[in-house]
């Protein structure tokens, strides 16, 4: 048994290393530029896939491959900084976030295209050995990619500390306008970062590809996420916290596989993450030396308790913005209920259900990441919770809509509210790691909890919405099913936009300028903020509640972490805090890829370069912040 | 205000109005065609087109359905049930459709499915195991096995062909791996056989040492893959590694060729079920023809697929000979009641949607696949 144990620490080690090498890039970009690089994971891939390219398609050895796609990368993660980055700088201070989030769906999506989506073996020049101690075992593979790690870790320990350049370097880690003062070339400093960040991910791209023989292009999201996490565990901007961090998470995710279950392993990973952002924010080896400055979160915005999106809306300059009274969105819901006397079509009906039910989601986005200042990355889990609310409620207990459906909606809002616990103590980038915490631990309940959700087989046949209370009215027919949906969508925004304008709204978008201001001025900060919460959760449990109905079928791979990602675009698309711009892009950007279906596989690349051109000539989104 | 939504109207009509058209007879026949091709595991949907296409080219050299030609309507379901659902409505809503194909997984064929029942087409879905997805209409129709079936073939496969006894799985957290992992367990229990470790693993995982440092605790006599062929031939690799040598067989997805291609050495001697083996002389017209047309050897997703359609297209066949109006419904009928079709996966005969096929048992030897 001990024997067994000792072995599961060390499968733990092996795999901590590699986590530990993915997290040092976040950790060096995080502590010059505190931005969370979310391109770290495309930039991972690639230095994979240009080694990989350079080994079989132009039959390089695996050295020279490696070091051109190392030297490649760096120049990338250069090209990164100087094309994604620098023009945002005086833009607000979410922009260069989204922007590297923009660049990731880009380079993700285009490397499918040229190397194909399929996974491809990546070819290991020399032979492997095993060695075995005891009932544990490690192979060559693991010393090399150990090698590599403690050299990495090592040279960059010894270049940070040790070098004028290193030195500059953590000056402008430290205080940025200082360092300028003293006449660091901060410029320089960050693209410095940029690179060296792309050297690492290059070389923990390779690494990654010996490990497992294999290339993928998906694989940079996964990895991403584990290196984020890892890099938070360790806290943020401490080298060696990198380190420690990832081996903890190997270590941690390893036992979580050995002893509870190989399909809790994920689960297990980023509840502990959650408990970390909850309970030691700093990280294992961050120190408190930002506390005074309002904590980790703060150091990243321009005044301690201010939101990353609070300059999102009128704090830099002045700009127009668009948005309808709340009666607006009844009279536009009047609009398209005329669309099934219109049209036979099925097809046309759903593609306008759908659109409705994702302006509904945009909007609530827009609430909790606009409004609220909280950036949301995980709220295709209260989605889900609607859905699965519905599906649970109408099909395993037969509960008829006018019951099921605002219950759904009810149970989403809690869980919303429950979720903004922890991320009340948060703000910065850790909000931001936390949401995409709880989207994931969401994703993974659905996924795993199979006695309720069903696992990945999901619900099939969810009765069509049943009201006892009008006579047993079936709204069994699409046309039906879209006019619940209109009525719905249409009294929320109306309901919502309402709220957006009255006292409520103006105390919460007055926390997102700045929380300790309001506070001091006597209002109930952690109330306001469950409660918007609450209603940005309801928003998306009964849009979830919507899809099922339409739907009837529902599965986890609709309340993945690309549904969110796709949510925030959408919100920011739209302006942030702006409820009519993010349900016009919602609706806009559901239909339009209708349109132009044969281009499919171009549309998450149209979507990114859109973003980006959105962030860097309006920053503000389409109709104007709010 | 009237004259304003009267002029809206008149805008939008010729957008979404559907114009009647009576099927004339050089009409071409409309088939619907729905799966993933693009995304993760786009292979198997282009596959599917790949065998559709053939088959449909080589209909037309022969002079189409009674003379008349075929129109295919290929949508891509992205793999997601949601997409899966809005190309079934865009199928349903092109008039003139007898007939879909699609689509490749459970899931995305059971969202479509209620949309064909009502517009009472036949679904034909190449490769939808789970048995649920026959019993949603009497419009749905599969090519395969269900699970139910399958699970005993892998268990024959690690039980009778590898004589392991106490055997361990890992399955994939889908659909199919669910089902499959717990019905095998089931079936090999019921022999006689033991399984120790029965544990999922999620979709994308890419590091399978722990479970593999409890497998060399547990000392099985075999190890059967419920896995996607990209999981699983990095579980077989981390398996050889760990030095645990004992006899590995495996499910329908591991005889893609991409299972062999990603697992290199560490695929030998691993032992398959199937009900299409592209070297069987029976098969050659068929493997010959689409080798020549895309360069590669059809796998089983092809081949389910090329019978899929070409079943299809004798029932709307006998549909124009009997004289009677061309319409889903006639089609599910011809279908449900025609005479057994041989193909290159066996024999087609439908019962309340469902075939039963025989396998065959390969295995793999010096990077190739052959009879076991």
């Amino acid at each position: 048994m001990i024997e067994l144990f000792f072995s599961q620490v060390l499968n733990g080690l092996a795999i901590g290393q590699v986590y530990a090498l993915i997290a040092l890039g976040f950790s060096l970009v995080f502590g010059v530029s505190n931005l969370i690089n979310f391109a770290q994971g495309a930039l991972f891939m690639l230095g994979a896939f240009f080694a990989f390219t350079g080994v079989t398609w132009l039959g390089l050895p695996l050295v020279v491959a490696a070091l051109i796609s190392i030297a490649l990368v760096t120049l990338l993660g250069v090209l990164l900084e100087s094309v994604a980055l620098t023009p945002l700088a005086n833009g607000p201070y979410i922009a260069p976030v989204l922007s590297t989030l923009a660049i990731a769906i880009i380079v993700d999506q285009l490397a499918e295209i040229i190397w194909s989506p399929e996974g491809r073996p990546f070819p290991v020049p020399f032979e492997e050995h095993t060695f075995y101690i005891g009932g544990a075992y490690i192979t060559s593979t693991d010393i090399l990619i150990f090698v590599f790690g403690v050299l990495a870790t090592v040279a960059l320990t010894m270049f940070l500390t040790r070098s004028w350049l290193g030195r500059a370097v953590r000056a402008t880690a430290q205080d940025r306008d200082a360092a300028a003062q003293l006449g660091v070339r901060t410029a320089d400093v960050r693209r410095l970062a940029f690179a060296l960040a792309g050297t690492l991910g290059a070389l923990s791209g390779i690494l990654v590809a010996l490990y497992f023989k294999s290339v993928f292009p998906q694989m940079g999201m996964p990895f991403a996420l584990k290196g984020f996490s890892a890099a938070l565990l360790g806290g943020l901007t401490s080298i060696p916290g990198a380190v420690v961090g990832g081996i903890t998470l190997g270590v941690v995710e390893t036992l979580a596989s050995a002893y509870i279950g190989e399909g809790y392993r994920d689960l297990v990973a980023f509840s502990l993450l959650l408990l970390f952002l909850l309970f030691r924010p700093q990280g294992l080896l961050g120190d408190n030396r930002l506390n005074a400055l309002g904590g980790l979160g703060a150091a990243s915005g321009s005044m301690p308790s201010t939101s990353l999106l609070a300059s999102a809306s009128s704090q830099r300059f002045q700009h127009r913005v668009w948005d309808l009274p709340p009666w607006g969105f009844l009279a536009a819901g009047g609009l398209l209920a005329l669309l099934p006397l219109l049209t036979q079509s099925n097809y046309v009906l759903q593609a306008f259900t759908y659109a409705m039910i994702f302006a509904l989601l945009a909007g609530s986005v827009t609430v909790a990441s606009g409004t609220l200042g909280v950036l949301s990355l995980g709220h295709a889990a209260f989605y889900g919770v609607g859905a699965y609310g519905v599906a649970v409620l109408g099909h395993t207990y037969g509960w008829p809509t006018e019951l099921a459906f605002p219950a759904a909606v009810i149970l989403a809002a809690a869980v919303a509210c429950v979720a903004a616990l922890p991320l009340y103590k948060l703000s910065g980038h850790a909000v931001a790691l936390g949401t995409l915490a709880i989207g994931q631990i969401g994703f993974l309940v659905f996924m795993t909890w199979l006695s309720v959700t069903r696992g990945p087989m999901g619900f099939l046949n969810i009765p069509a919405p049943q009201f006892e209370w009008l006579g047993g009215l079936r709204l069994g027919t699409l046309a039906e099913k879209y006019w619940m949906v209109v009525v719905v969508t249409a009294v929320i925004l109306f309901i919502v936009q309402r709220l957006l304008n009255s006292e409520m709204g103006r105390a919460w978008r007055a926390m997102r300028e700045d929380r300790l201001a309001v506070h001091a001025a006597g209002l109930p900060v952690r109330r306001y903020l469950l409660v918007g919460f609450a209603v940005s959760g309801a928003m998306a449990g009964a849009a979830g509640g919507l899809f099922a109905y339409v739907q009837s079928v529902i599965s986890p791979d609709s309340f993945n972490v690309q549904v969110s990602l796709l949510l925030l675009t959408m919100a920011v698309l739209g302006g942030l805090g702006n409820l009519t711009g993010a349900a016009a892009a919602g609706f806009v950007l559901t239909l339009l890829p209708e349109l132009l279906r044969p281009f499919a596989e171009w549309r998450m690349i149209a979507y990114g370069i859109f973003l980006l051109m959105v962030l860097r000539w309006r920053p503000h989104g389409l109709l104007g912040a709010r | 205000m009237r004259l304003f939504r009267a002029s809206v109207l008149a805008a939008l009509l010729p957008i979404f109005a559907t114009p009647l058209v009576h099927a004339a007879e050089a009409e071409p026949i409309k088939i619907g065609f729905f799966s993933h091709l693009s995304g993760n595991f786009a292979e198997y949907g282009t596959s599917f087109k790949n065998a559709v296409e053939l088959y449909l080219d080589q209909l037309k050299e022969k002079g189409g359905i009674a003379g008349r030609p075929v129109e295919l309507l290929i949508e891509d379901d992205r793999n997601s049930p949601q997409e899966a659902a809005t190309v079934a409505r865009k199928i349903v809503g092109t008039p003139g459709v007898v007939l879909a194909i699609g689509s490749w997984s459970t899931t995305s064929s059971m969202a479509a499915a209620p949309i064909f029942a009502e517009a009472k087409i036949p679904q034909i879905s190449p490769t939808s195991s789970h048995p649920d997805f026959s019993k949603q209409s009497e419009y749905q129709f599969r090519q395969n096995n269900t699970d139910d079936i399958l699970a005993q073939y892998n268990a024959d496969t690690i039980q009778k062909k590898l004589k392991a006894n106490t055997v361990v799985i890992p399955y994939s957290q889908d659909d199919w791996g669910v089902y499959t992992g717990r019905e095998t367990a089931k079936a090999i229990e019921k022999a006689g056989g033991k399984v120790p470790i029965l544990e999922s693993v999620q979709p994308g995982s890419r590091d399978f040492r722990p479970f593999i440092s409890k497998i060399r605790a547990a000392k099985p006599d075999g190890v059967f893959l419920a896995l996607p062929y990209q999981e699983a031939s990095i579980f077989l690799q981390q398996l050889r590694q760990a030095g645990i040598d004992v006899p590995v067989g495996g499910g329908i997805p591991l005889t893609s060729p991409k299972f062999i291609e990603l697992s290199g050495k560490a695929a030998e001697g691993v032992v398959l079920h199937t009900i299409f083996f592209a070297k069987d002389p029976a098969n050659k017209e068929f493997t010959e023809a689409y080798q020549a047309k895309y360069g590669r050897l059809p796998d089983q997703f092809a081949a389910l697929a090329y019978d899929a359609i070409a079943v299809g297209t004798a029932a709307i066949q006998r549909v124009i000979e009997s004289g009677k109006p061309l319409t889903g419904e006639a089609v599910r009928d011809e279908l449900e009641n025609g005479p057994p079709y041989k193909g290159v996966t066996g024999v087609t005969e439908y019962e309340n949607g469902n075939v039963r096929k025989d396998p065959v048992f390969i295995t793999v030897r010096n990077g190739q696949v052959e009879l076991f």
